[in-house]
């Protein structure tokens, strides 16, 4: 919107300005960041605990260490599970002090084989500096990436052909359904930091339930241009409500430039201190998210 | 039990009917020349000291006095003063009156049309008249004169920058002005995102700006009122006027439809940046890009009897832009309003007038083509019937009495969309909402000693939630979260023309005024305000795409005390004018949002929605210099807007977004002669409150802003100040040459004058890079560094060539 205003002006004999700018913040206290998307594929899964940090302070996010970080789900008695009940309990460790707490999934187990399936609750518990913070997340049932194809774009200023991908995928019909999606090209994740695509059912919120997920999420899978002998994969999250919620939060507040700009307001987060339940002291307040996804890929050359 | 004192107090007044032999003076007051009704003139009996009445809107007055014999007279400033013998001693008098314009080599400067004194003398207070050839003086953008640019130089008034759509009066949200074109409402006042007012100055003849002791005549918001006049037309001869300038071109043509009986107004205007610079750009973003406003204003008037008048006005408007070619993104917004009048004089002491209004104002946003892509629709129409009546009791009583009823469809917009040509459109969104607004007043304006007087009133408004329709009834609000609707009963459904709920509010006003002497005096006001419509908006500056939303059973009406005072004083046989007020405003019922609220789209909006509180306080002080050959205003305002939400801010109390503490506008012009005119205007303003980060959190990559102490708005950015010039060079020329040609134009050609006028400006002279926002992000160039950005809308000095004519 910023740059549609931008073009109106400087063709309008107006000009808008940008500049950067040098600004006395106030000062705040550290408070515990937890990066905990997890997903059930059979790679380690990591969970980073940080610290906030002073907003122009570009070094690298203090890491929080010593802390003991575990993940509790209720196995149900059914299939491929077990026939009885079982409380799974998951250790995530942080052997090398980096502040990524990591668990690796075991395929000899039928019950850790995964960290998840759909349709499983569960529960992070944090331990560190002795508070005690736990967050919730229900994992979903992922969508179906029907057919992913490449299609040409236009010539690029060298005259190579441009290409960006196109898909056919239809949203899980009957409830509200959360996708993330991610591009990788030549094995590489791209897109990030300056955006996430994330659908709510097949477009921005409900009222699409069952549609096949509609052009403009299409076209964000391709961030930048594709050329003939790219390899790009496409996956898809099922990541749980508040786990898009706080990503169209904090991308509006990360993206909250210009005319059209809204309030600045901090990003909710779903981990809560329950040692110090409800107090409004910064030191006690948690950042970051908590989502468990069910995840499916699909890969293309271009050609 | 206090309005019932007050109702009693209104009977007991407007009963005090004298019992001595009375006559009654009436009639209409016009210009000489075009026969356009003067708003506002005043009729003074010389015999009489302080007696006299002014022309209403429609340029009726009426005038009771004991009988005899009398000289009354009429005085409008730049207008020869007229003074007629009148003799009331067995019968009423009717006297039309017209007014030729002094002929001067040196035409006084009009800042006000009205009497000198009116600032002192008149019960008005928090109010605001521009004339539109005041209008015209003052320094513009591109040097295109507009409306709302203009009433933003007055004191009391704010915006939140350029680019910000709408204007913000004593602390009051965008959407709290009754703007209002012929009586009919305008719901979005802005071309080009504000830069520019939907109101073409060629069709302009009055605008006034109310912003307290509000009278019970006007509700339906809660911070001010605009009344914009457009002209009737020239009922005596064809004359036209228009423009040309860098960004749009204007023209409006206006003549008899029956010579001194009906006169027509039609103007247009339309933008062509994207006619003139588009195509040959370079850049295919631009080049294929759309965008453009037009505007049509329309009117007639036809004088059926001596009694009998009929106006029709209307306006057609829209504004369009479209980027990224076919696939691209687009969106759009207009009003309509169509105005029908009938004013009708059943006595020389009873003036009547009904309008039949309609408005709608509609906006629209897309993505893609009609095979595959998306589309967002909205609009709000209203239609109103409003009767309207003036008794001119006595010299001493003019009693106000209508009342006004609205049909509101509010239509929230469906998105509709379509994934592929295959597959089927889709549509979703919320529901139309009807509801109904009803009101009736009474007021009078009393002269309760020579000076000493008073004008009071009551409004009762009621407002009407009408099916069909779903109401959803929501669970208690529980902190910063959305609510949901309740388990078992989530919601009820109404059917066609079914009551889903009510509103009945009384509106007490209240007005005094006491003359210290000849050339002072002292006013006070308290006024209560209801509004039934609510604009949602969560951006920081309003956007023409903001969805306008109504009172309902779960979203309370917005309520506001007024109580102002002032002092009003003239200077030097009312050469100065100067005026100090104070007031503090009390709002209720101001909507807010919780955290990630979604606006749009969202059946269920209102569970999304948290209940405020505001206040407003401030200090305006205003000197105007309306003659002489230097003349301009000075006005400086101190004010604070809050306001207090329980999720936000920690429950505290913050600065509302447009919260300017200091205002000073100065306006500056000096007229050489009837040739030059040279204009300057300075503006200086507190910088905006803004909410910073403190700290920053890294998730997935992204670098996130956070303030520690979850504070809002609890910093500024730098102040705004800026210098505009303009120099005007106006050459009348006689039977130019042109007029000869032939066949249809014949009689426009028959002026004998043609006037033309160069307007050259220079906007933000001293090229001051004003903020419109800081905002903080990750550098283009280096992700991994965060960056403060000040971002600037108007970030040089803007020249501007406007050639204006008239004949």
């Amino acid at each position: 919107m910023k740059n549609i205003l931008y073009l109106l002006l400087a063709t309008t004999l107006l000009s808008s300005c940008e500049k950067v700018i040098t600004v006395q913040l106030q000062e705040g206290e550290a408070q515990l960041v937890v990066d905990a998307f997890l997903n059930n594929d059979t790679l380690p899964q990591t969970i980073k605990l940080r610290t906030t940090q002073p907003y122009f302070d570009n070094s690298p996010a203090p890491a929080v260490t010593g802390a003991t970080v575990t993940l509790e789900t209720t196995i149900p008695a059914f299939p491929p599970y077990t026939t009885i009940e079982t409380q799974r309990t998951l250790i995530f460790t942080d052997p090398n002090n980096t502040g990524d707490y990591t668990w690796k999934p075991d395929a000899s187990n039928i019950l850790t084989s995964r960290l998840t399936l759909p349709f499983l609750l569960h529960k992070l518990i944090i331990k560190t500096q002795g508070e005690q913070y736990e967050a919730y997340s229900f994992s979903d049932d992922v969508l179906k990436i029907d057919s992913l194809w490449s299609k040409e774009a236009k010539n690029d200023s060298t005259g190579a052909m441009r290409y960006k991908l196109d898909m056919k995928a239809r949203d899980l019909s009957g409830r509200p359904n959360f996708t993330w999606f991610k591009t990788y090209r030549n094995g590489k994740l791209i897109g990030i930091p300056k955006n996430i695509v994330t659908c709510y059912d097949a477009a921005f919120g409900p009222g699409t339930d069952g549609s096949l997920v509609i052009p403009p999420i299409i076209d964000a899978l391709s961030p930048e241009n594709f050329y003939k002998g790219d390899v790009i994969t496409v996956e898809a999250h099922a990541i749980d409500q508040f786990g898009y919620v706080f990503f169209n939060l904090a991308l509006a507040q990360i993206n909250n430039t210009g005319l059209f700009a809204s309030p600045t307001t901090n990003t909710p987060s779903n981990v809560v201190n329950v040692t110090h339940k409800g107090s409004k002291e910064p030191r006690y307040k948690a950042l970051g998210c908590f989502s468990v996804a069910v995840v499916t890929r699909k890969t293309i050359t271009v050609k | 039990m206090k309005l019932h004192i007050y109702a009693l107090f209104i009977i007991a007044l407007t009963t005090s009917v004298a019992l001595a032999q009375k006559h009654t003076i009436s009639g209409t007051i016009k210009d000489a020349k075009n026969g356009e009704s003067l708003i506002g003139a005043p009729v003074a009996v010389t015999e009489l000291a302080g007696v006299g009445a002014a022309a209403n809107v429609y340029g009726f007055y009426s005038l009771t006095l004991p009988s005899g014999k009398y000289t009354v007279s009429v005085s409008y400033v730049g207008y020869a003063v007229q003074t007629f013998p009148i003799d009331l001693t067995t019968d009423d008098v009717k006297l039309n009156i017209e007014l030729s314009e002094k002929n001067t080599d040196l035409k006084e400067v009009v800042i006000q049309a009205e009497a000198r004194d009116n600032n002192v003398k008149s019960m008005e207070m928090s109010v605001q008249k521009l004339d539109i050839k005041q209008i015209n003086k003052i320094p513009a953008l591109l040097g295109e004169v507009d409306v709302l640019r203009a009433i933003q130089l007055l004191p009391g008034v704010s915006t939140v920058g350029e680019g910000a759509s709408g204007f913000n009066v004593r602390g009051g949200g965008v959407d709290q002005n009754l703007i209002l074109l012929d009586e009919a409402p305008v719901f979005q006042s802005s071309h080009l995102f504000g830069f520019f007012s939907v109101f073409n100055p060629d069709a302009v003849k009055d605008v006034k700006l109310v912003k307290g002791g509000i009278p019970a005549q006007y509700g339906g918001r809660l911070s001010s009122l605009l009344d914009v006049r457009m002209k009737d037309g020239n009922n005596k001869e064809w004359s036209g006027s228009g423009g040309i300038g860098t960004i749009f071109s204007r023209f409006a043509l206006e003549g008899p439809i029956v010579k001194n009986k009906g006169s027509f107004l039609i103007a247009g205007r339309r933008s062509y940046f994207d006619q003139l610079f588009f195509p040959f750009s370079k850049n295919e973003a631009i080049n294929t890009a759309i965008a453009y406003f037009y505007d049509l204003t329309l009117k007639a008037s036809y004088i059926i009897t001596d009694k009998d008048r009929v106006y029709v006005s209307g306006y057609l408007g829209k504004d369009k832009f479209k980027f990224g070619g076919k696939q691209g993104f687009g969106f759009d917004w207009g009003n309509q309003t169509a105005t029908v009048r009938y004013s009708h004089v059943f006595n020389p002491k009873i003036f009547s007038n009904v309008s039949l209004i309609y408005s709608n104002y509609n906006y629209s946003l897309g993505v893609g083509n009609d095979t595959s892509g998306f589309k967002w629709k909205s609009n709000i129409i209203n239609y109103s019937i409003k009767p309207e009546f003036s008794y001119f009791l006595n010299s001493k009583n003019t009693i106000t009495f209508g009342v006004n009823s609205t049909f509101y469809t509010f239509d929230p917009g469906l998105f509709t969309f379509q994934s592929s040509g295959s597959e089927p459109k889709t549509s979703f969104g919320d529901a139309k909402k009807y509801t109904i607004e009803n009101s009736a007043y009474i007021g009078n304006e009393q002269m309760i000693t020579g000076r000493f007087s008073a004008q009071y009133g009551l409004r009762a408004s009621n407002w009407i939630n009408i099916g069909p329709g779903t109401v959803y009834n929501y669970k208690d609000t529980v902190g910063n979260f959305k609510r949901d609707t309740l388990a078992v009963g989530g919601s009820t459904t109404y059917a066609k023309g079914e009551v889903q709920h009510s509103y009945f509010n009384l509106e007490p006003r209240l007005s005094v005024k006491y003359e210290l002497n000849e050339s002072s005096s002292l006013k006070a006001s308290y006024n209560r305000m209801n509004q039934y419509l609510h604009l949602i908006s969560n951006t920081t500056a309003s956007t023409p795409l903001d969805v306008w939303t109504p009172a309902t059973v779960n979203t309370k009406p917005q309520q506001a005390d007024q109580y102002t005072l002032g002092y009003f004083k003239n200077l030097k046989d009312n050469t100065y004018e100067t005026s100090v007020e104070v007031y503090y405003k009390d709002m209720r019922n101001q909507v807010d949002y919780v955290d990630g609220a979604n606006l749009l789209l969202n059946k269920l909006l209102e569970g999304e929605l948290v209940n405020g509180k505001g206040r407003a306080y401030g200090l305006e002080v205003y000197l105007k210099k309306s003659r002489g050959k230097f003349n301009g205003w000075i006005s400086y305002t101190l004010a604070r807007s809050e306001r207090k939400v329980s999720t936000i801010n920690n429950g505290n109390w913050y600065p509302n977004r447009y919260d300017k503490p200091h205002t000073l506008n100065v306006i500056a012009n000096y007229d050489f002669n009837p040739k030059y005119t040279l204009s300057a205007n300075f503006i200086y303003s507190s910088g905006t409150p803004a909410t910073f980060p403190t700290t920053r959190a890294t998730v997935q990559g992204l670098v996130i802003p956070n303030n520690t102490y979850n504070y809002r708005n609890n910093v500024r950015i730098p102040a705004y100040h800026r210098l505009d010039i303009s120099f005007q060079i106006t050459n009348s020329k006689k039977n130019a040459r042109w007029y000869t040609i032939p066949g249809i134009l014949a009689k426009v050609c028959k002026k004998p004058t043609y006037e033309s006028n160069w307007v050259f400006s220079v906007y933000n002279v001293y090229n001051q890079q004003n903020p419109f926002s800081i905002y903080f992000q990750r550098s283009a160039t280096n992700p991994s560094v965060t960056e403060a950005v000040r971002y600037s809308i108007i970030a040089r000095p803007i020249p501007g060539i406007t050639y204006n004519f008239k004949f």
